[in-house]
């Protein structure tokens, strides 16, 4: 950046702590930097991502998903959850920047990188690791009533080289929700979870889940760590919002076989199963197995976990708590911190690709092209639905869109007040912390109140 | 830990006697007066949005939690009402644009206040303005919550109680009656709603001549406290006992109004007619209800008497023609009833016109936007909210009509409550269909 732009940006009053290096992605909701914190002398600056929450059209203030996102990510702290470092608003466009640790990888691309460079499987110290980070994160977000509800590769980071090395962190907390006692169901959202990852109780139109949702997720993850590809590749029919995906159900099927009403009993009163038992039954689906696909003995233990967890019957599919308990992380190898580094000596490190950093976006995703830098070709979009949603996506470059003139922002520095997080243990994974023996039957009444009817048809208020 | 912040906004009477607004020199009783006139407002409010009672809940636990970190000497009332009912609009997931939370405080502050009903230019300089303010009282609610905006409300305990005591079904309506006016009060930022549900149990119990059990307390099943639920009781009569709310300027920067004229007319008239201070206060408090009721209209009725004289000094300091006739026929409106309501009748169709002749040029504008950004959805969202205004103000003329049959205008409300409930549902269908137009784009993108 030349000296201009540094004048620009010295305007922005939050935006002096930062050193901005550039854009690194985008998604629907807006855009992603890259920066460094300033910091003084000898103590080590930080890398941060700063997501930017463009102002609607209509000018309706801020986003509400911004709203529920922040919500949500103030009162939860774990080792295994991105954590959200500030939050700042721009007074000129009513736009929210949301600042985060920032994470080098994900899944999405860790996976991409042994499918079409290494051409190599990922090794089982790292796929048992990146694992049962992942679950000890999402057993600590359902202990506390809450569902992610987009559980996919791309929405899970991995720390790059520091302090936290090789840690996962669950990130995009726009479609999640407290699922106790809430006063409307779950499924007036509309459709969520990404199509290849979503269960079959959502595809067959429940009106009431639960976070068994997310551990369907958890066990295509698994199995698409295993084999380098998505378990379930279906066709996402998006003309209608009808829950409603017969080309994703044929793809379970396949390999799961069809469900049936004696081991998933309560699949007659799914709407979509009465509609549409003809295109279901149509299909006979021979040799199905799901030892086949991921090349696993039906006796090993990483078997029977993946196939708890992709059980149909959501009351009997597996928890994440009951997860973690499971005999494949209790046997050689053990999992560790550190994903990306094996502690065993003879595996060989993979050295993942950083991200892609486009220095010419600036924080109102105009792009400017000084004369003497070439700006990098990126590649064209992802395959398939990574392609939407993504938290970090793959660079664009945006050309054409108008700059809003600069103003002061103010910086709503929410860092003080975040719950302090548990100390650092080089030596252990941090486990999910036990809820306190007070709080005990407060959290066992709200666990009765699930369910529970909304506010009754005959509402009147007294009048004063 | 989840819900420890929300645990945290609970304050102790000391606290509350403290209050910004008491340090700004604004007494108790103006402060009360106050946060149930803010109340009143994000009500009626979400009752003309065709709003979920859930939101109007939320909103007016914001509203208090706001006040209990701001004064109302330095955020006026009505802009923390008018943002607090759109940001639970967003939390409750039934969003409602500024545009249209704009035109129903704009509307419900004529009929308040008696200002001369005028229509909302959306493209003047004042919308304009308005709409920055919404979105920036907006920005200070959630910066004062640090962005933590969880409300427990007690009608989520009021049912499993009244079902585990085992009680006659008419408390439940009274209890939820009761949980509902609650809401007017600081019950919900000193008490958890457990302790509120308790209190407002014990409220209809009691009103309905219901023992409940006592040996062992009923409360301690259900993780309340005898002194909590005495004070939701005291809480409760008190707030009954008060006349109806009425709106106090009290903010140093000057008054805020969502109208045009009335700073012309209520600068001028404030002086001479309105007392600054406490609104009256009826200190009969053995007073039966109809009585109270009646005193208000009597308080209405001078009120417009004193607007109809401020009205005719305009007139005489006035000499303009247009003015004069616009003022002479609003005298003979307030004189005849029949003619006021055939004024009211021409001025409504006016500004139907007005609208839709507007509507025409907007929809003209959207082809043009389709056309440029082929964004078929937002076209139907415009739609969608076109067809919305229209039917916001039919109902707003029905409900002119029937001022007197409040009755039938609730029932109506409800009934336009359920289709607004299968719209809400559509509004799901475009969004998908949204998603999926930029899905589709991105795999075209792909295959290039």
């Amino acid at each position: 950046m030349g000296d201009g732009s540094g004048s620009r940006w010295s305007r922005a009053e939050w935006v002096q702590q930062y050193d901005l290096l550039g854009k690194i992605g985008e998604g629907t909701y807006g855009l992603v930097f890259l920066a460094r914190t300033k910091s003084p002398v000898g103590t080590p600056s930080k890398s941060i991502a700063i997501k930017k929450f463009k102002q609607s059209k209509d000018g309706d203030g801020v986003s509400p998903t911004a709203i529920r996102e922040i919500m949500l990510l103030r009162e939860i702290t774990h080792e295994n959850v991105v954590k959200l470092v500030n939050v700042h608003i721009n007074h000129a466009d009513m736009s929210l920047y949301l600042a985060f640790d920032y994470a080098e990888h994900d899944l999405y691309e860790i996976i991409r990188h042994h499918r079409d460079k290494l051409n190599h499987s990922i090794n089982q110290y790292t796929v048992k690791s990146l694992l049962w980070q992942l679950l000890n994160g999402l057993s600590y977000l359902h202990s506390n009533w809450m569902i992610h509800r987009d559980l996919k590769p791309s929405n899970i980071l991995v720390m790059g080289e520091g302090e936290e090395h090789g840690v996962v962190k669950i990130a995009d907390f726009g479609l999640a929700r407290i699922y106790q006692a809430p006063l409307k169901p779950l499924s007036d959202n509309g459709v969520v979870v990404t199509i290849w990852y979503r269960a079959p109780e959502l595809l067959l139109g429940a009106k009431h889940y639960t976070s068994a949702v997310d551990m369907w997720a958890m066990g295509c993850i698994f199995a698409e760590l295993l084999t380098l590809k998505p378990l379930f590749q279906g066709a996402e029919v998006k003309a209608t919002s009808n829950p409603f995906q017969l080309d994703q159900l044929d793809k379970i099927f396949k390999v799961l076989g069809h469900p049936t009403l004696e081991k998933w009993p309560s699949l007659a009163s799914l709407p979509h199963w009465q509609q549409d038992v003809q295109h279901i039954q149509g299909h006979k689906y021979d040799n199905a197995g799901l030892y086949n696909v991921v090349h696993l003995s039906p006796k090993s233990p990483a078997y029977d976990l993946l196939s708890k967890m992709l059980e149909y019957d959501p009351r009997k599919r597996l928890t994440a708590a009951q997860a973690l308990e499971h005999e494949y992380f209790k046997i050689e190898p053990l999992p560790g911190r550190n994903a990306l580094v094996p502690c065993q000596l003879g595996e060989k490190i993979v050295n993942y690709p950083t991200r892609p950093v486009d220095t010419t976006t600036d924080l109102e995703g105009t792009t400017n092209l000084p004369p003497s830098q070439t700006v990098n070709a990126v590649s064209g979009s992802m395959p398939g639905p990574h392609g939407s949603n993504r938290s970090v996506p793959r660079p664009m470059n945006v050309v054409g869109m108008q700059r809003l003139p600069p103003q002061a922002m103010a910086a709503y520095n929410l860092s003080s007040q975040a719950a302090m997080g548990d100390g650092m243990n080089p030596g252990d994974i941090s486990k999910h912390r036990g809820v306190p023996q007070a709080h005990q039957p407060q959290q066992l009444r709200r666990k009765e109140q699930m369910g529970m009817p909304g506010y009754p048809a005959q509402q009147k208020s007294r009048r004063l | 830990m989840i819900y420890t912040a929300i645990d945290t906004f609970y304050l102790t009477d000391e606290q509350l006697a403290i209050s910004p607004s008491r340090k700004d020199g604004i007494d108790e009783a103006t402060e009360t007066s106050l946060r149930i006139y803010g109340c009143d407002l994000i009500q009626e409010s979400g009752i003309l949005l065709r709003l979920p009672q859930a939101v109007m809940a939320t909103g007016q636990v914001l509203f208090h939690r706001f006040y209990c970190k701001k004064s109302f000497a330095r955020f006026n009332v009505k802009k923390v009402a008018a943002s607090c009912v759109w940001l639970a609009s967003k939390l409750e997931e039934n969003p409602r644009k500024a545009r249209q939370v704009i035109i129903v405080f704009h509307r419900m502050e004529c009929r308040r206040e008696d200002f001369p009903m005028e229509h909302l230019d959306l493209y003047s300089k004042k919308y304009v303005d308005l709409k920055m303010e919404l979105s920036r009282t907006e920005r200070h609610i959630l910066k004062e919550m640090g962005f933590i905006c969880h409300v427990e409300h007690p009608h989520k305990f009021i049912s499993n109680y009244l079902a585990t005591l085992e009680t006659p079904p008419e408390l439940r309506q009274e209890a939820w009656n009761l949980a509902n006016d609650s809401l007017r009060t600081t019950l919900c930022v000193r008490f958890k709603s457990e302790v509120v549900a308790c209190g407002v149990v014990y409220a209809a119990a009691r009103r309905f001549q219901v023992p409940l059990p006592e040996n062992p307390p009923w409360w301690k099943a259900f993780d309340g406290e005898k002194s909590g639920i005495d004070e939701v009781c005291r809480v409760l009569a008190h707030l009954y006992s008060l006349p109806k709310a009425q709106y106090i300027p009290v903010c140093k920067d000057g008054d805020f109004t969502f109208s045009n004229k009335s700073s012309e007319s209520k600068s001028q008239s404030t002086p001479k007619d309105v007392p600054q201070n406490s609104p009256p206060a009826d200190t009969d408090n053995s007073v039966p209800k109809g009585t109270q009721g009646e005193a208000n209209i009597e308080s209405n009725g001078s009120k417009g008497a004193i607007v109809k004289v401020a009205i005719d000094k305009l007139k005489d300091s006035k000499r303009s023609d247009d003015e004069s006739k616009g003022m002479s026929t609003e005298g003979e409106a307030r004189d005849e009833p029949i003619l006021k309501s055939k004024a009211d009748r021409k001025i409504e169709a006016i500004e139907r016109r007005a609208d839709r002749d507007r509507d025409r040029e907007r929809y003209r504008d959207r082809e043009r936007d389709r056309d440029r950004d082929r964004d078929r959805t937002k076209s139907r969202d415009r739609d969608r909210g076109r067809d919305s205004d229209k039917e916001r103000e039919r109902e707003e003329a029905e409900r002119g009509k029937l001022k007197d049959r409040d009755h039938r205008s609730r029932e109506r409300a409800k009934d336009s409550g359920h289709s607004e409930k299968s719209k809400r549902h559509s509004s799901h269908d475009r969004d998908s269909h949204g998603s999926s137009y930029s899905s589709r784009e991105k795999d075209r993108h792909r295959h290039h």
